[in-house]
């Protein structure tokens, strides 16, 4: 009996790994959605970066406030209000949004990757989720792309990506002293 | 239970809860569903008048596209009653001078100005216009009242309007 279920685990457990195979069809586009937005802000139209360009996505956080959600429109108002704060918060966002999209691509420390992606989506969905006059816009673009990353938080993405190789090495995880850290 | 399991309802739970949150949150889509970004709307809270005939117009972009400005094209003064006693047309409020338009947010691009057709006001600035009736207004209590260049002065129940008392 204890040898049919056994084979029974390793045959879910088979099934599971078999999974992997197909996650990387979202991985990739979930980390571009994020690391192309680094791009246009640098490569494409670096404007949007300069303070003094009308282009500046500083303006944007200001188009959130009529119908943000109650708890963060004093802290947009604040923002909008102090740009020698709101020009470092945006390299910073920037920042986030191309490293962690990159390593989404890349299936490097996907788990990590996938958290930090949904709590991206779901603050700009908090904040800006109102808006779109075609469809309801960026509320679905905030609620697939929060769910996705929170999806690859718990599965991680072990083929065609970096982690595949971490997790053949380590398969705990990242070891920090006796705490066994699971980045892939 | 299984941790796993465990591990899996919570993230289905969270992830499926926060969707539904933000349409509520953002639409009200449980209740009365309501897409602010298809008209632009203006509160004018904060609106002063003055017996002098200087008005404070504080004007706030409430609703709408937020790639384009919201085009004001008629702003008037009117008796509880409705007769008009002032108006601003088009031509006056495209060529408001700078220095009478003060823009709370100081952000290029989101900047409300004359552009010689209208007042444009973008999405979520709130500046406060100087304007100059070139008449004496009496004591009492007016509607102030804007005008979208689409016509309309009200969007979503907002009216874009606001009641001042004239007391100085």
């Amino acid at each position: 009996m204890v040898g049919t279920e056994n084979i029974m685990v390793k045959k879910q457990e088979m099934v599971m790994e078999d999974a992997q195979k197909y996650l990387p069809v979202l991985r990739v586009t979930l980390g571009w959605m994020y690391f192309s937005a680094f791009l246009r802000r640098t490569v494409n139209v670096p404007d949007k970066l300069n303070p003094h360009s009308s282009a500046y996505v500083g303006g944007k956080l200001l188009t959130f406030i009529p119908h943000a959600w109650q708890p963060i429109v004093g802290q947009l108002e604040w923002l909008v209000s102090h740009p020698s704060i709101l020009y470092p918060f945006l390299l910073l966002f920037t920042a986030v949004e191309a490293i962690f999209g990159l390593l989404m691509m890349l299936g490097f420390m996907t788990r990590l990757s996938g958290l930090v992606i949904a709590i991206l989506a779901w603050s700009i969905g908090a904040a800006g989720g109102w808006l779109g006059p075609t469809c309801v816009d960026e509320w679905q673009i905030a609620a697939v792309e929060g769910a996705a990353g929170l999806m690859f938080m718990l599965t991680g993405s072990r083929w065609l990506s970096i982690d595949q190789y971490l997790a053949r090495k380590w398969p705990r995880g990242l070891r920090i002293l006796n705490l066994y850290i699971p980045l892939w | 239970m299984d941790r796993s399991i465990i591990i899996a309802l919570l993230g289905f739970i969270i992830a499926t809860g926060v969707t539904m949150a933000l349409y509520q949150i953002n639409f009200q889509g449980f209740t009365h569903l309501t897409n602010y970004s298809k008209k632009p709307a203006y509160s004018l809270s904060g609106t002063r008048l003055f017996s002098n005939g200087t008005l404070f117009l504080q004007i706030d972009r409430v609703a709408g596209p937020d790639t384009y400005g919201g085009f004001i094209v008629l702003v008037q003064i009117l008796y509880p009653n409705g007769t008009v006693l002032y108006q601003w047309n088009a031509t006056q409020l495209g060529h408001i001078p700078s220095y009478d338009i003060i823009n709370e947010y100081p952000l290029p691009g989101h900047m409300a100005y004359s552009d010689g057709f209208a007042l444009v006001v973008p999405l979520g600035q709130n500046a406060t216009v100087i304007l100059h009736a070139p008449i004496r207004i009496p004591l009492g209590t007016y509607i102030v009242r804007v005008y979208d260049v689409d016509g309309s002065y009200e969007a979503y129940g907002i009216k874009f309007q606001t009641y001042v008392t004239v007391n100085q």
